[in-house]
């Protein structure tokens, strides 16, 4: 499904969740989900079609953050890019998009420059220094706006989990948009120590050595394939990918 | 005739759920099993706050 690979890379960072659902077995799933190294959510609804009124059509739907239908249909690639962002807009904001008092237009200029960490820091200064109550309400509306992007990097953060190598890509990837704030500072500090930790490293090196191994399965006799995953399973038994070269090992079993 | 019409419909409605269209509420469903969803997420309804991109697949 390279449509939705595409889909989670460029919004994954927005407060957007892809979750594929299906109606079979789990032994049928998992393999799918491990061999294609699917790294958005899949999930298992025997009940799907019946609960969703499946006729071939539609098949797939955008659901908005208080649970309604946006779009049905079948395919996602007619959905144009404005349509995405006037969607996104509801839970990460593009553009501020309205006018502020001049003591925040230096913020509100940074974030609809995608800045959102100078944002919040200029939203902050202003707030501070304010003494009008119309410009601490536009403060406080700019500082909204960052904080409905603090929450979707922050729910990234933690989707990472143990997997040290997506945790150090997420936290990268909020400190860029966070630049410039204290924030933006902290995430960066965390990235750079979690890069210098042994569960880094090995977490790094492991995914690495199995997609060498992965890309050359097919052309292995079993038995050696078996092996080679043993290899990086017994070498890396904490990380994310040890664990998989581990169940990847079982299908070569003879 | 009109009442024949109307009781065709109604039957027809009775015997499956219409297809979720634009506007309507996602129904919720919980998770026989997942892999790669949000921490803790059990059911669709766990993802409020997002924009959710829900696909049906059939792999086999």
């Amino acid at each position: 499904m390279p449509h939705l690979k595409e889909l989670n890379t460029k919004y994954r960072d927005r407060g957007f969740e892809l979750v594929a659902v299906s109606a079979e077995k789990s032994d049928k799933v998992e393999p799918f989900v491990k061999d294609k190294a699917i790294e958005y959510g899949v999930v298992l609804y025997s009940n799907i079609a019946k609960d969703y009124g499946l006729k071939g059509w539609p098949s797939a739907w955008v659901v908005d953050p208080e649970g309604k239908v946006l779009w049905a249909g079948n395919f996602i690639d007619r959905v144009t890019d404005a349509e995405w962002e006037a969607w996104l807009e509801q839970v990460t904001p593009g553009k501020v998009g309205r006018e502020v008092a001049k003591e925040l237009k230096p913020a509100a200029k940074a974030f609809d420059a995608g800045e959102v960490g100078k944002a919040q820091k200029l939203a902050e200064e202003a707030a501070a220094a304010a003494t009008d109550d119309l410009v601490k309400a536009d403060a406080d509306f700019i500082q909204g706006l960052v904080e409905k992007h603090r929450v979707a990097h922050q729910g990234k953060i933690d989707k990472a989990g143990s997997d040290a190598v997506a945790k150090a890509k997420a936290l990268d990837e909020a400190a860029a948009k966070f630049k410039g704030s204290e924030l933006g500072t902290k995430w960066e500090t965390e990235a750079k120590e979690l890069k210098k930790s042994k569960e880094y490293k090995d977490c790094s090196a492991s995914a690495d050595e199995l997609e060498k191994v992965r890309g050359k399965l097919e052309d292995m006799k079993p038995s050696n394939a078996r092996k080679a995953l043993e290899k990086i399973a017994k070498k890396y038994p904490e990380t994310p990918a040890g664990k998989e070269a581990a169940e990847l090992a079982k299908k070569y079993e003879e | 005739m009109k009442a024949l019409v109307l009781f065709a419909l109604l039957a027809l409605g009775c015997s499956a759920a219409s297809a979720m269209e634009k506007g309507d509420e996602a129904p919720n469903f919980k998770f026989e099993h997942s892999w790669n969803t949000l921490p803790g997420a059990k059911q669709l309804t766990d993802y409020r706050g997002k924009i959710v991109f829900l696909e049906i697949w059939k792999i086999h």
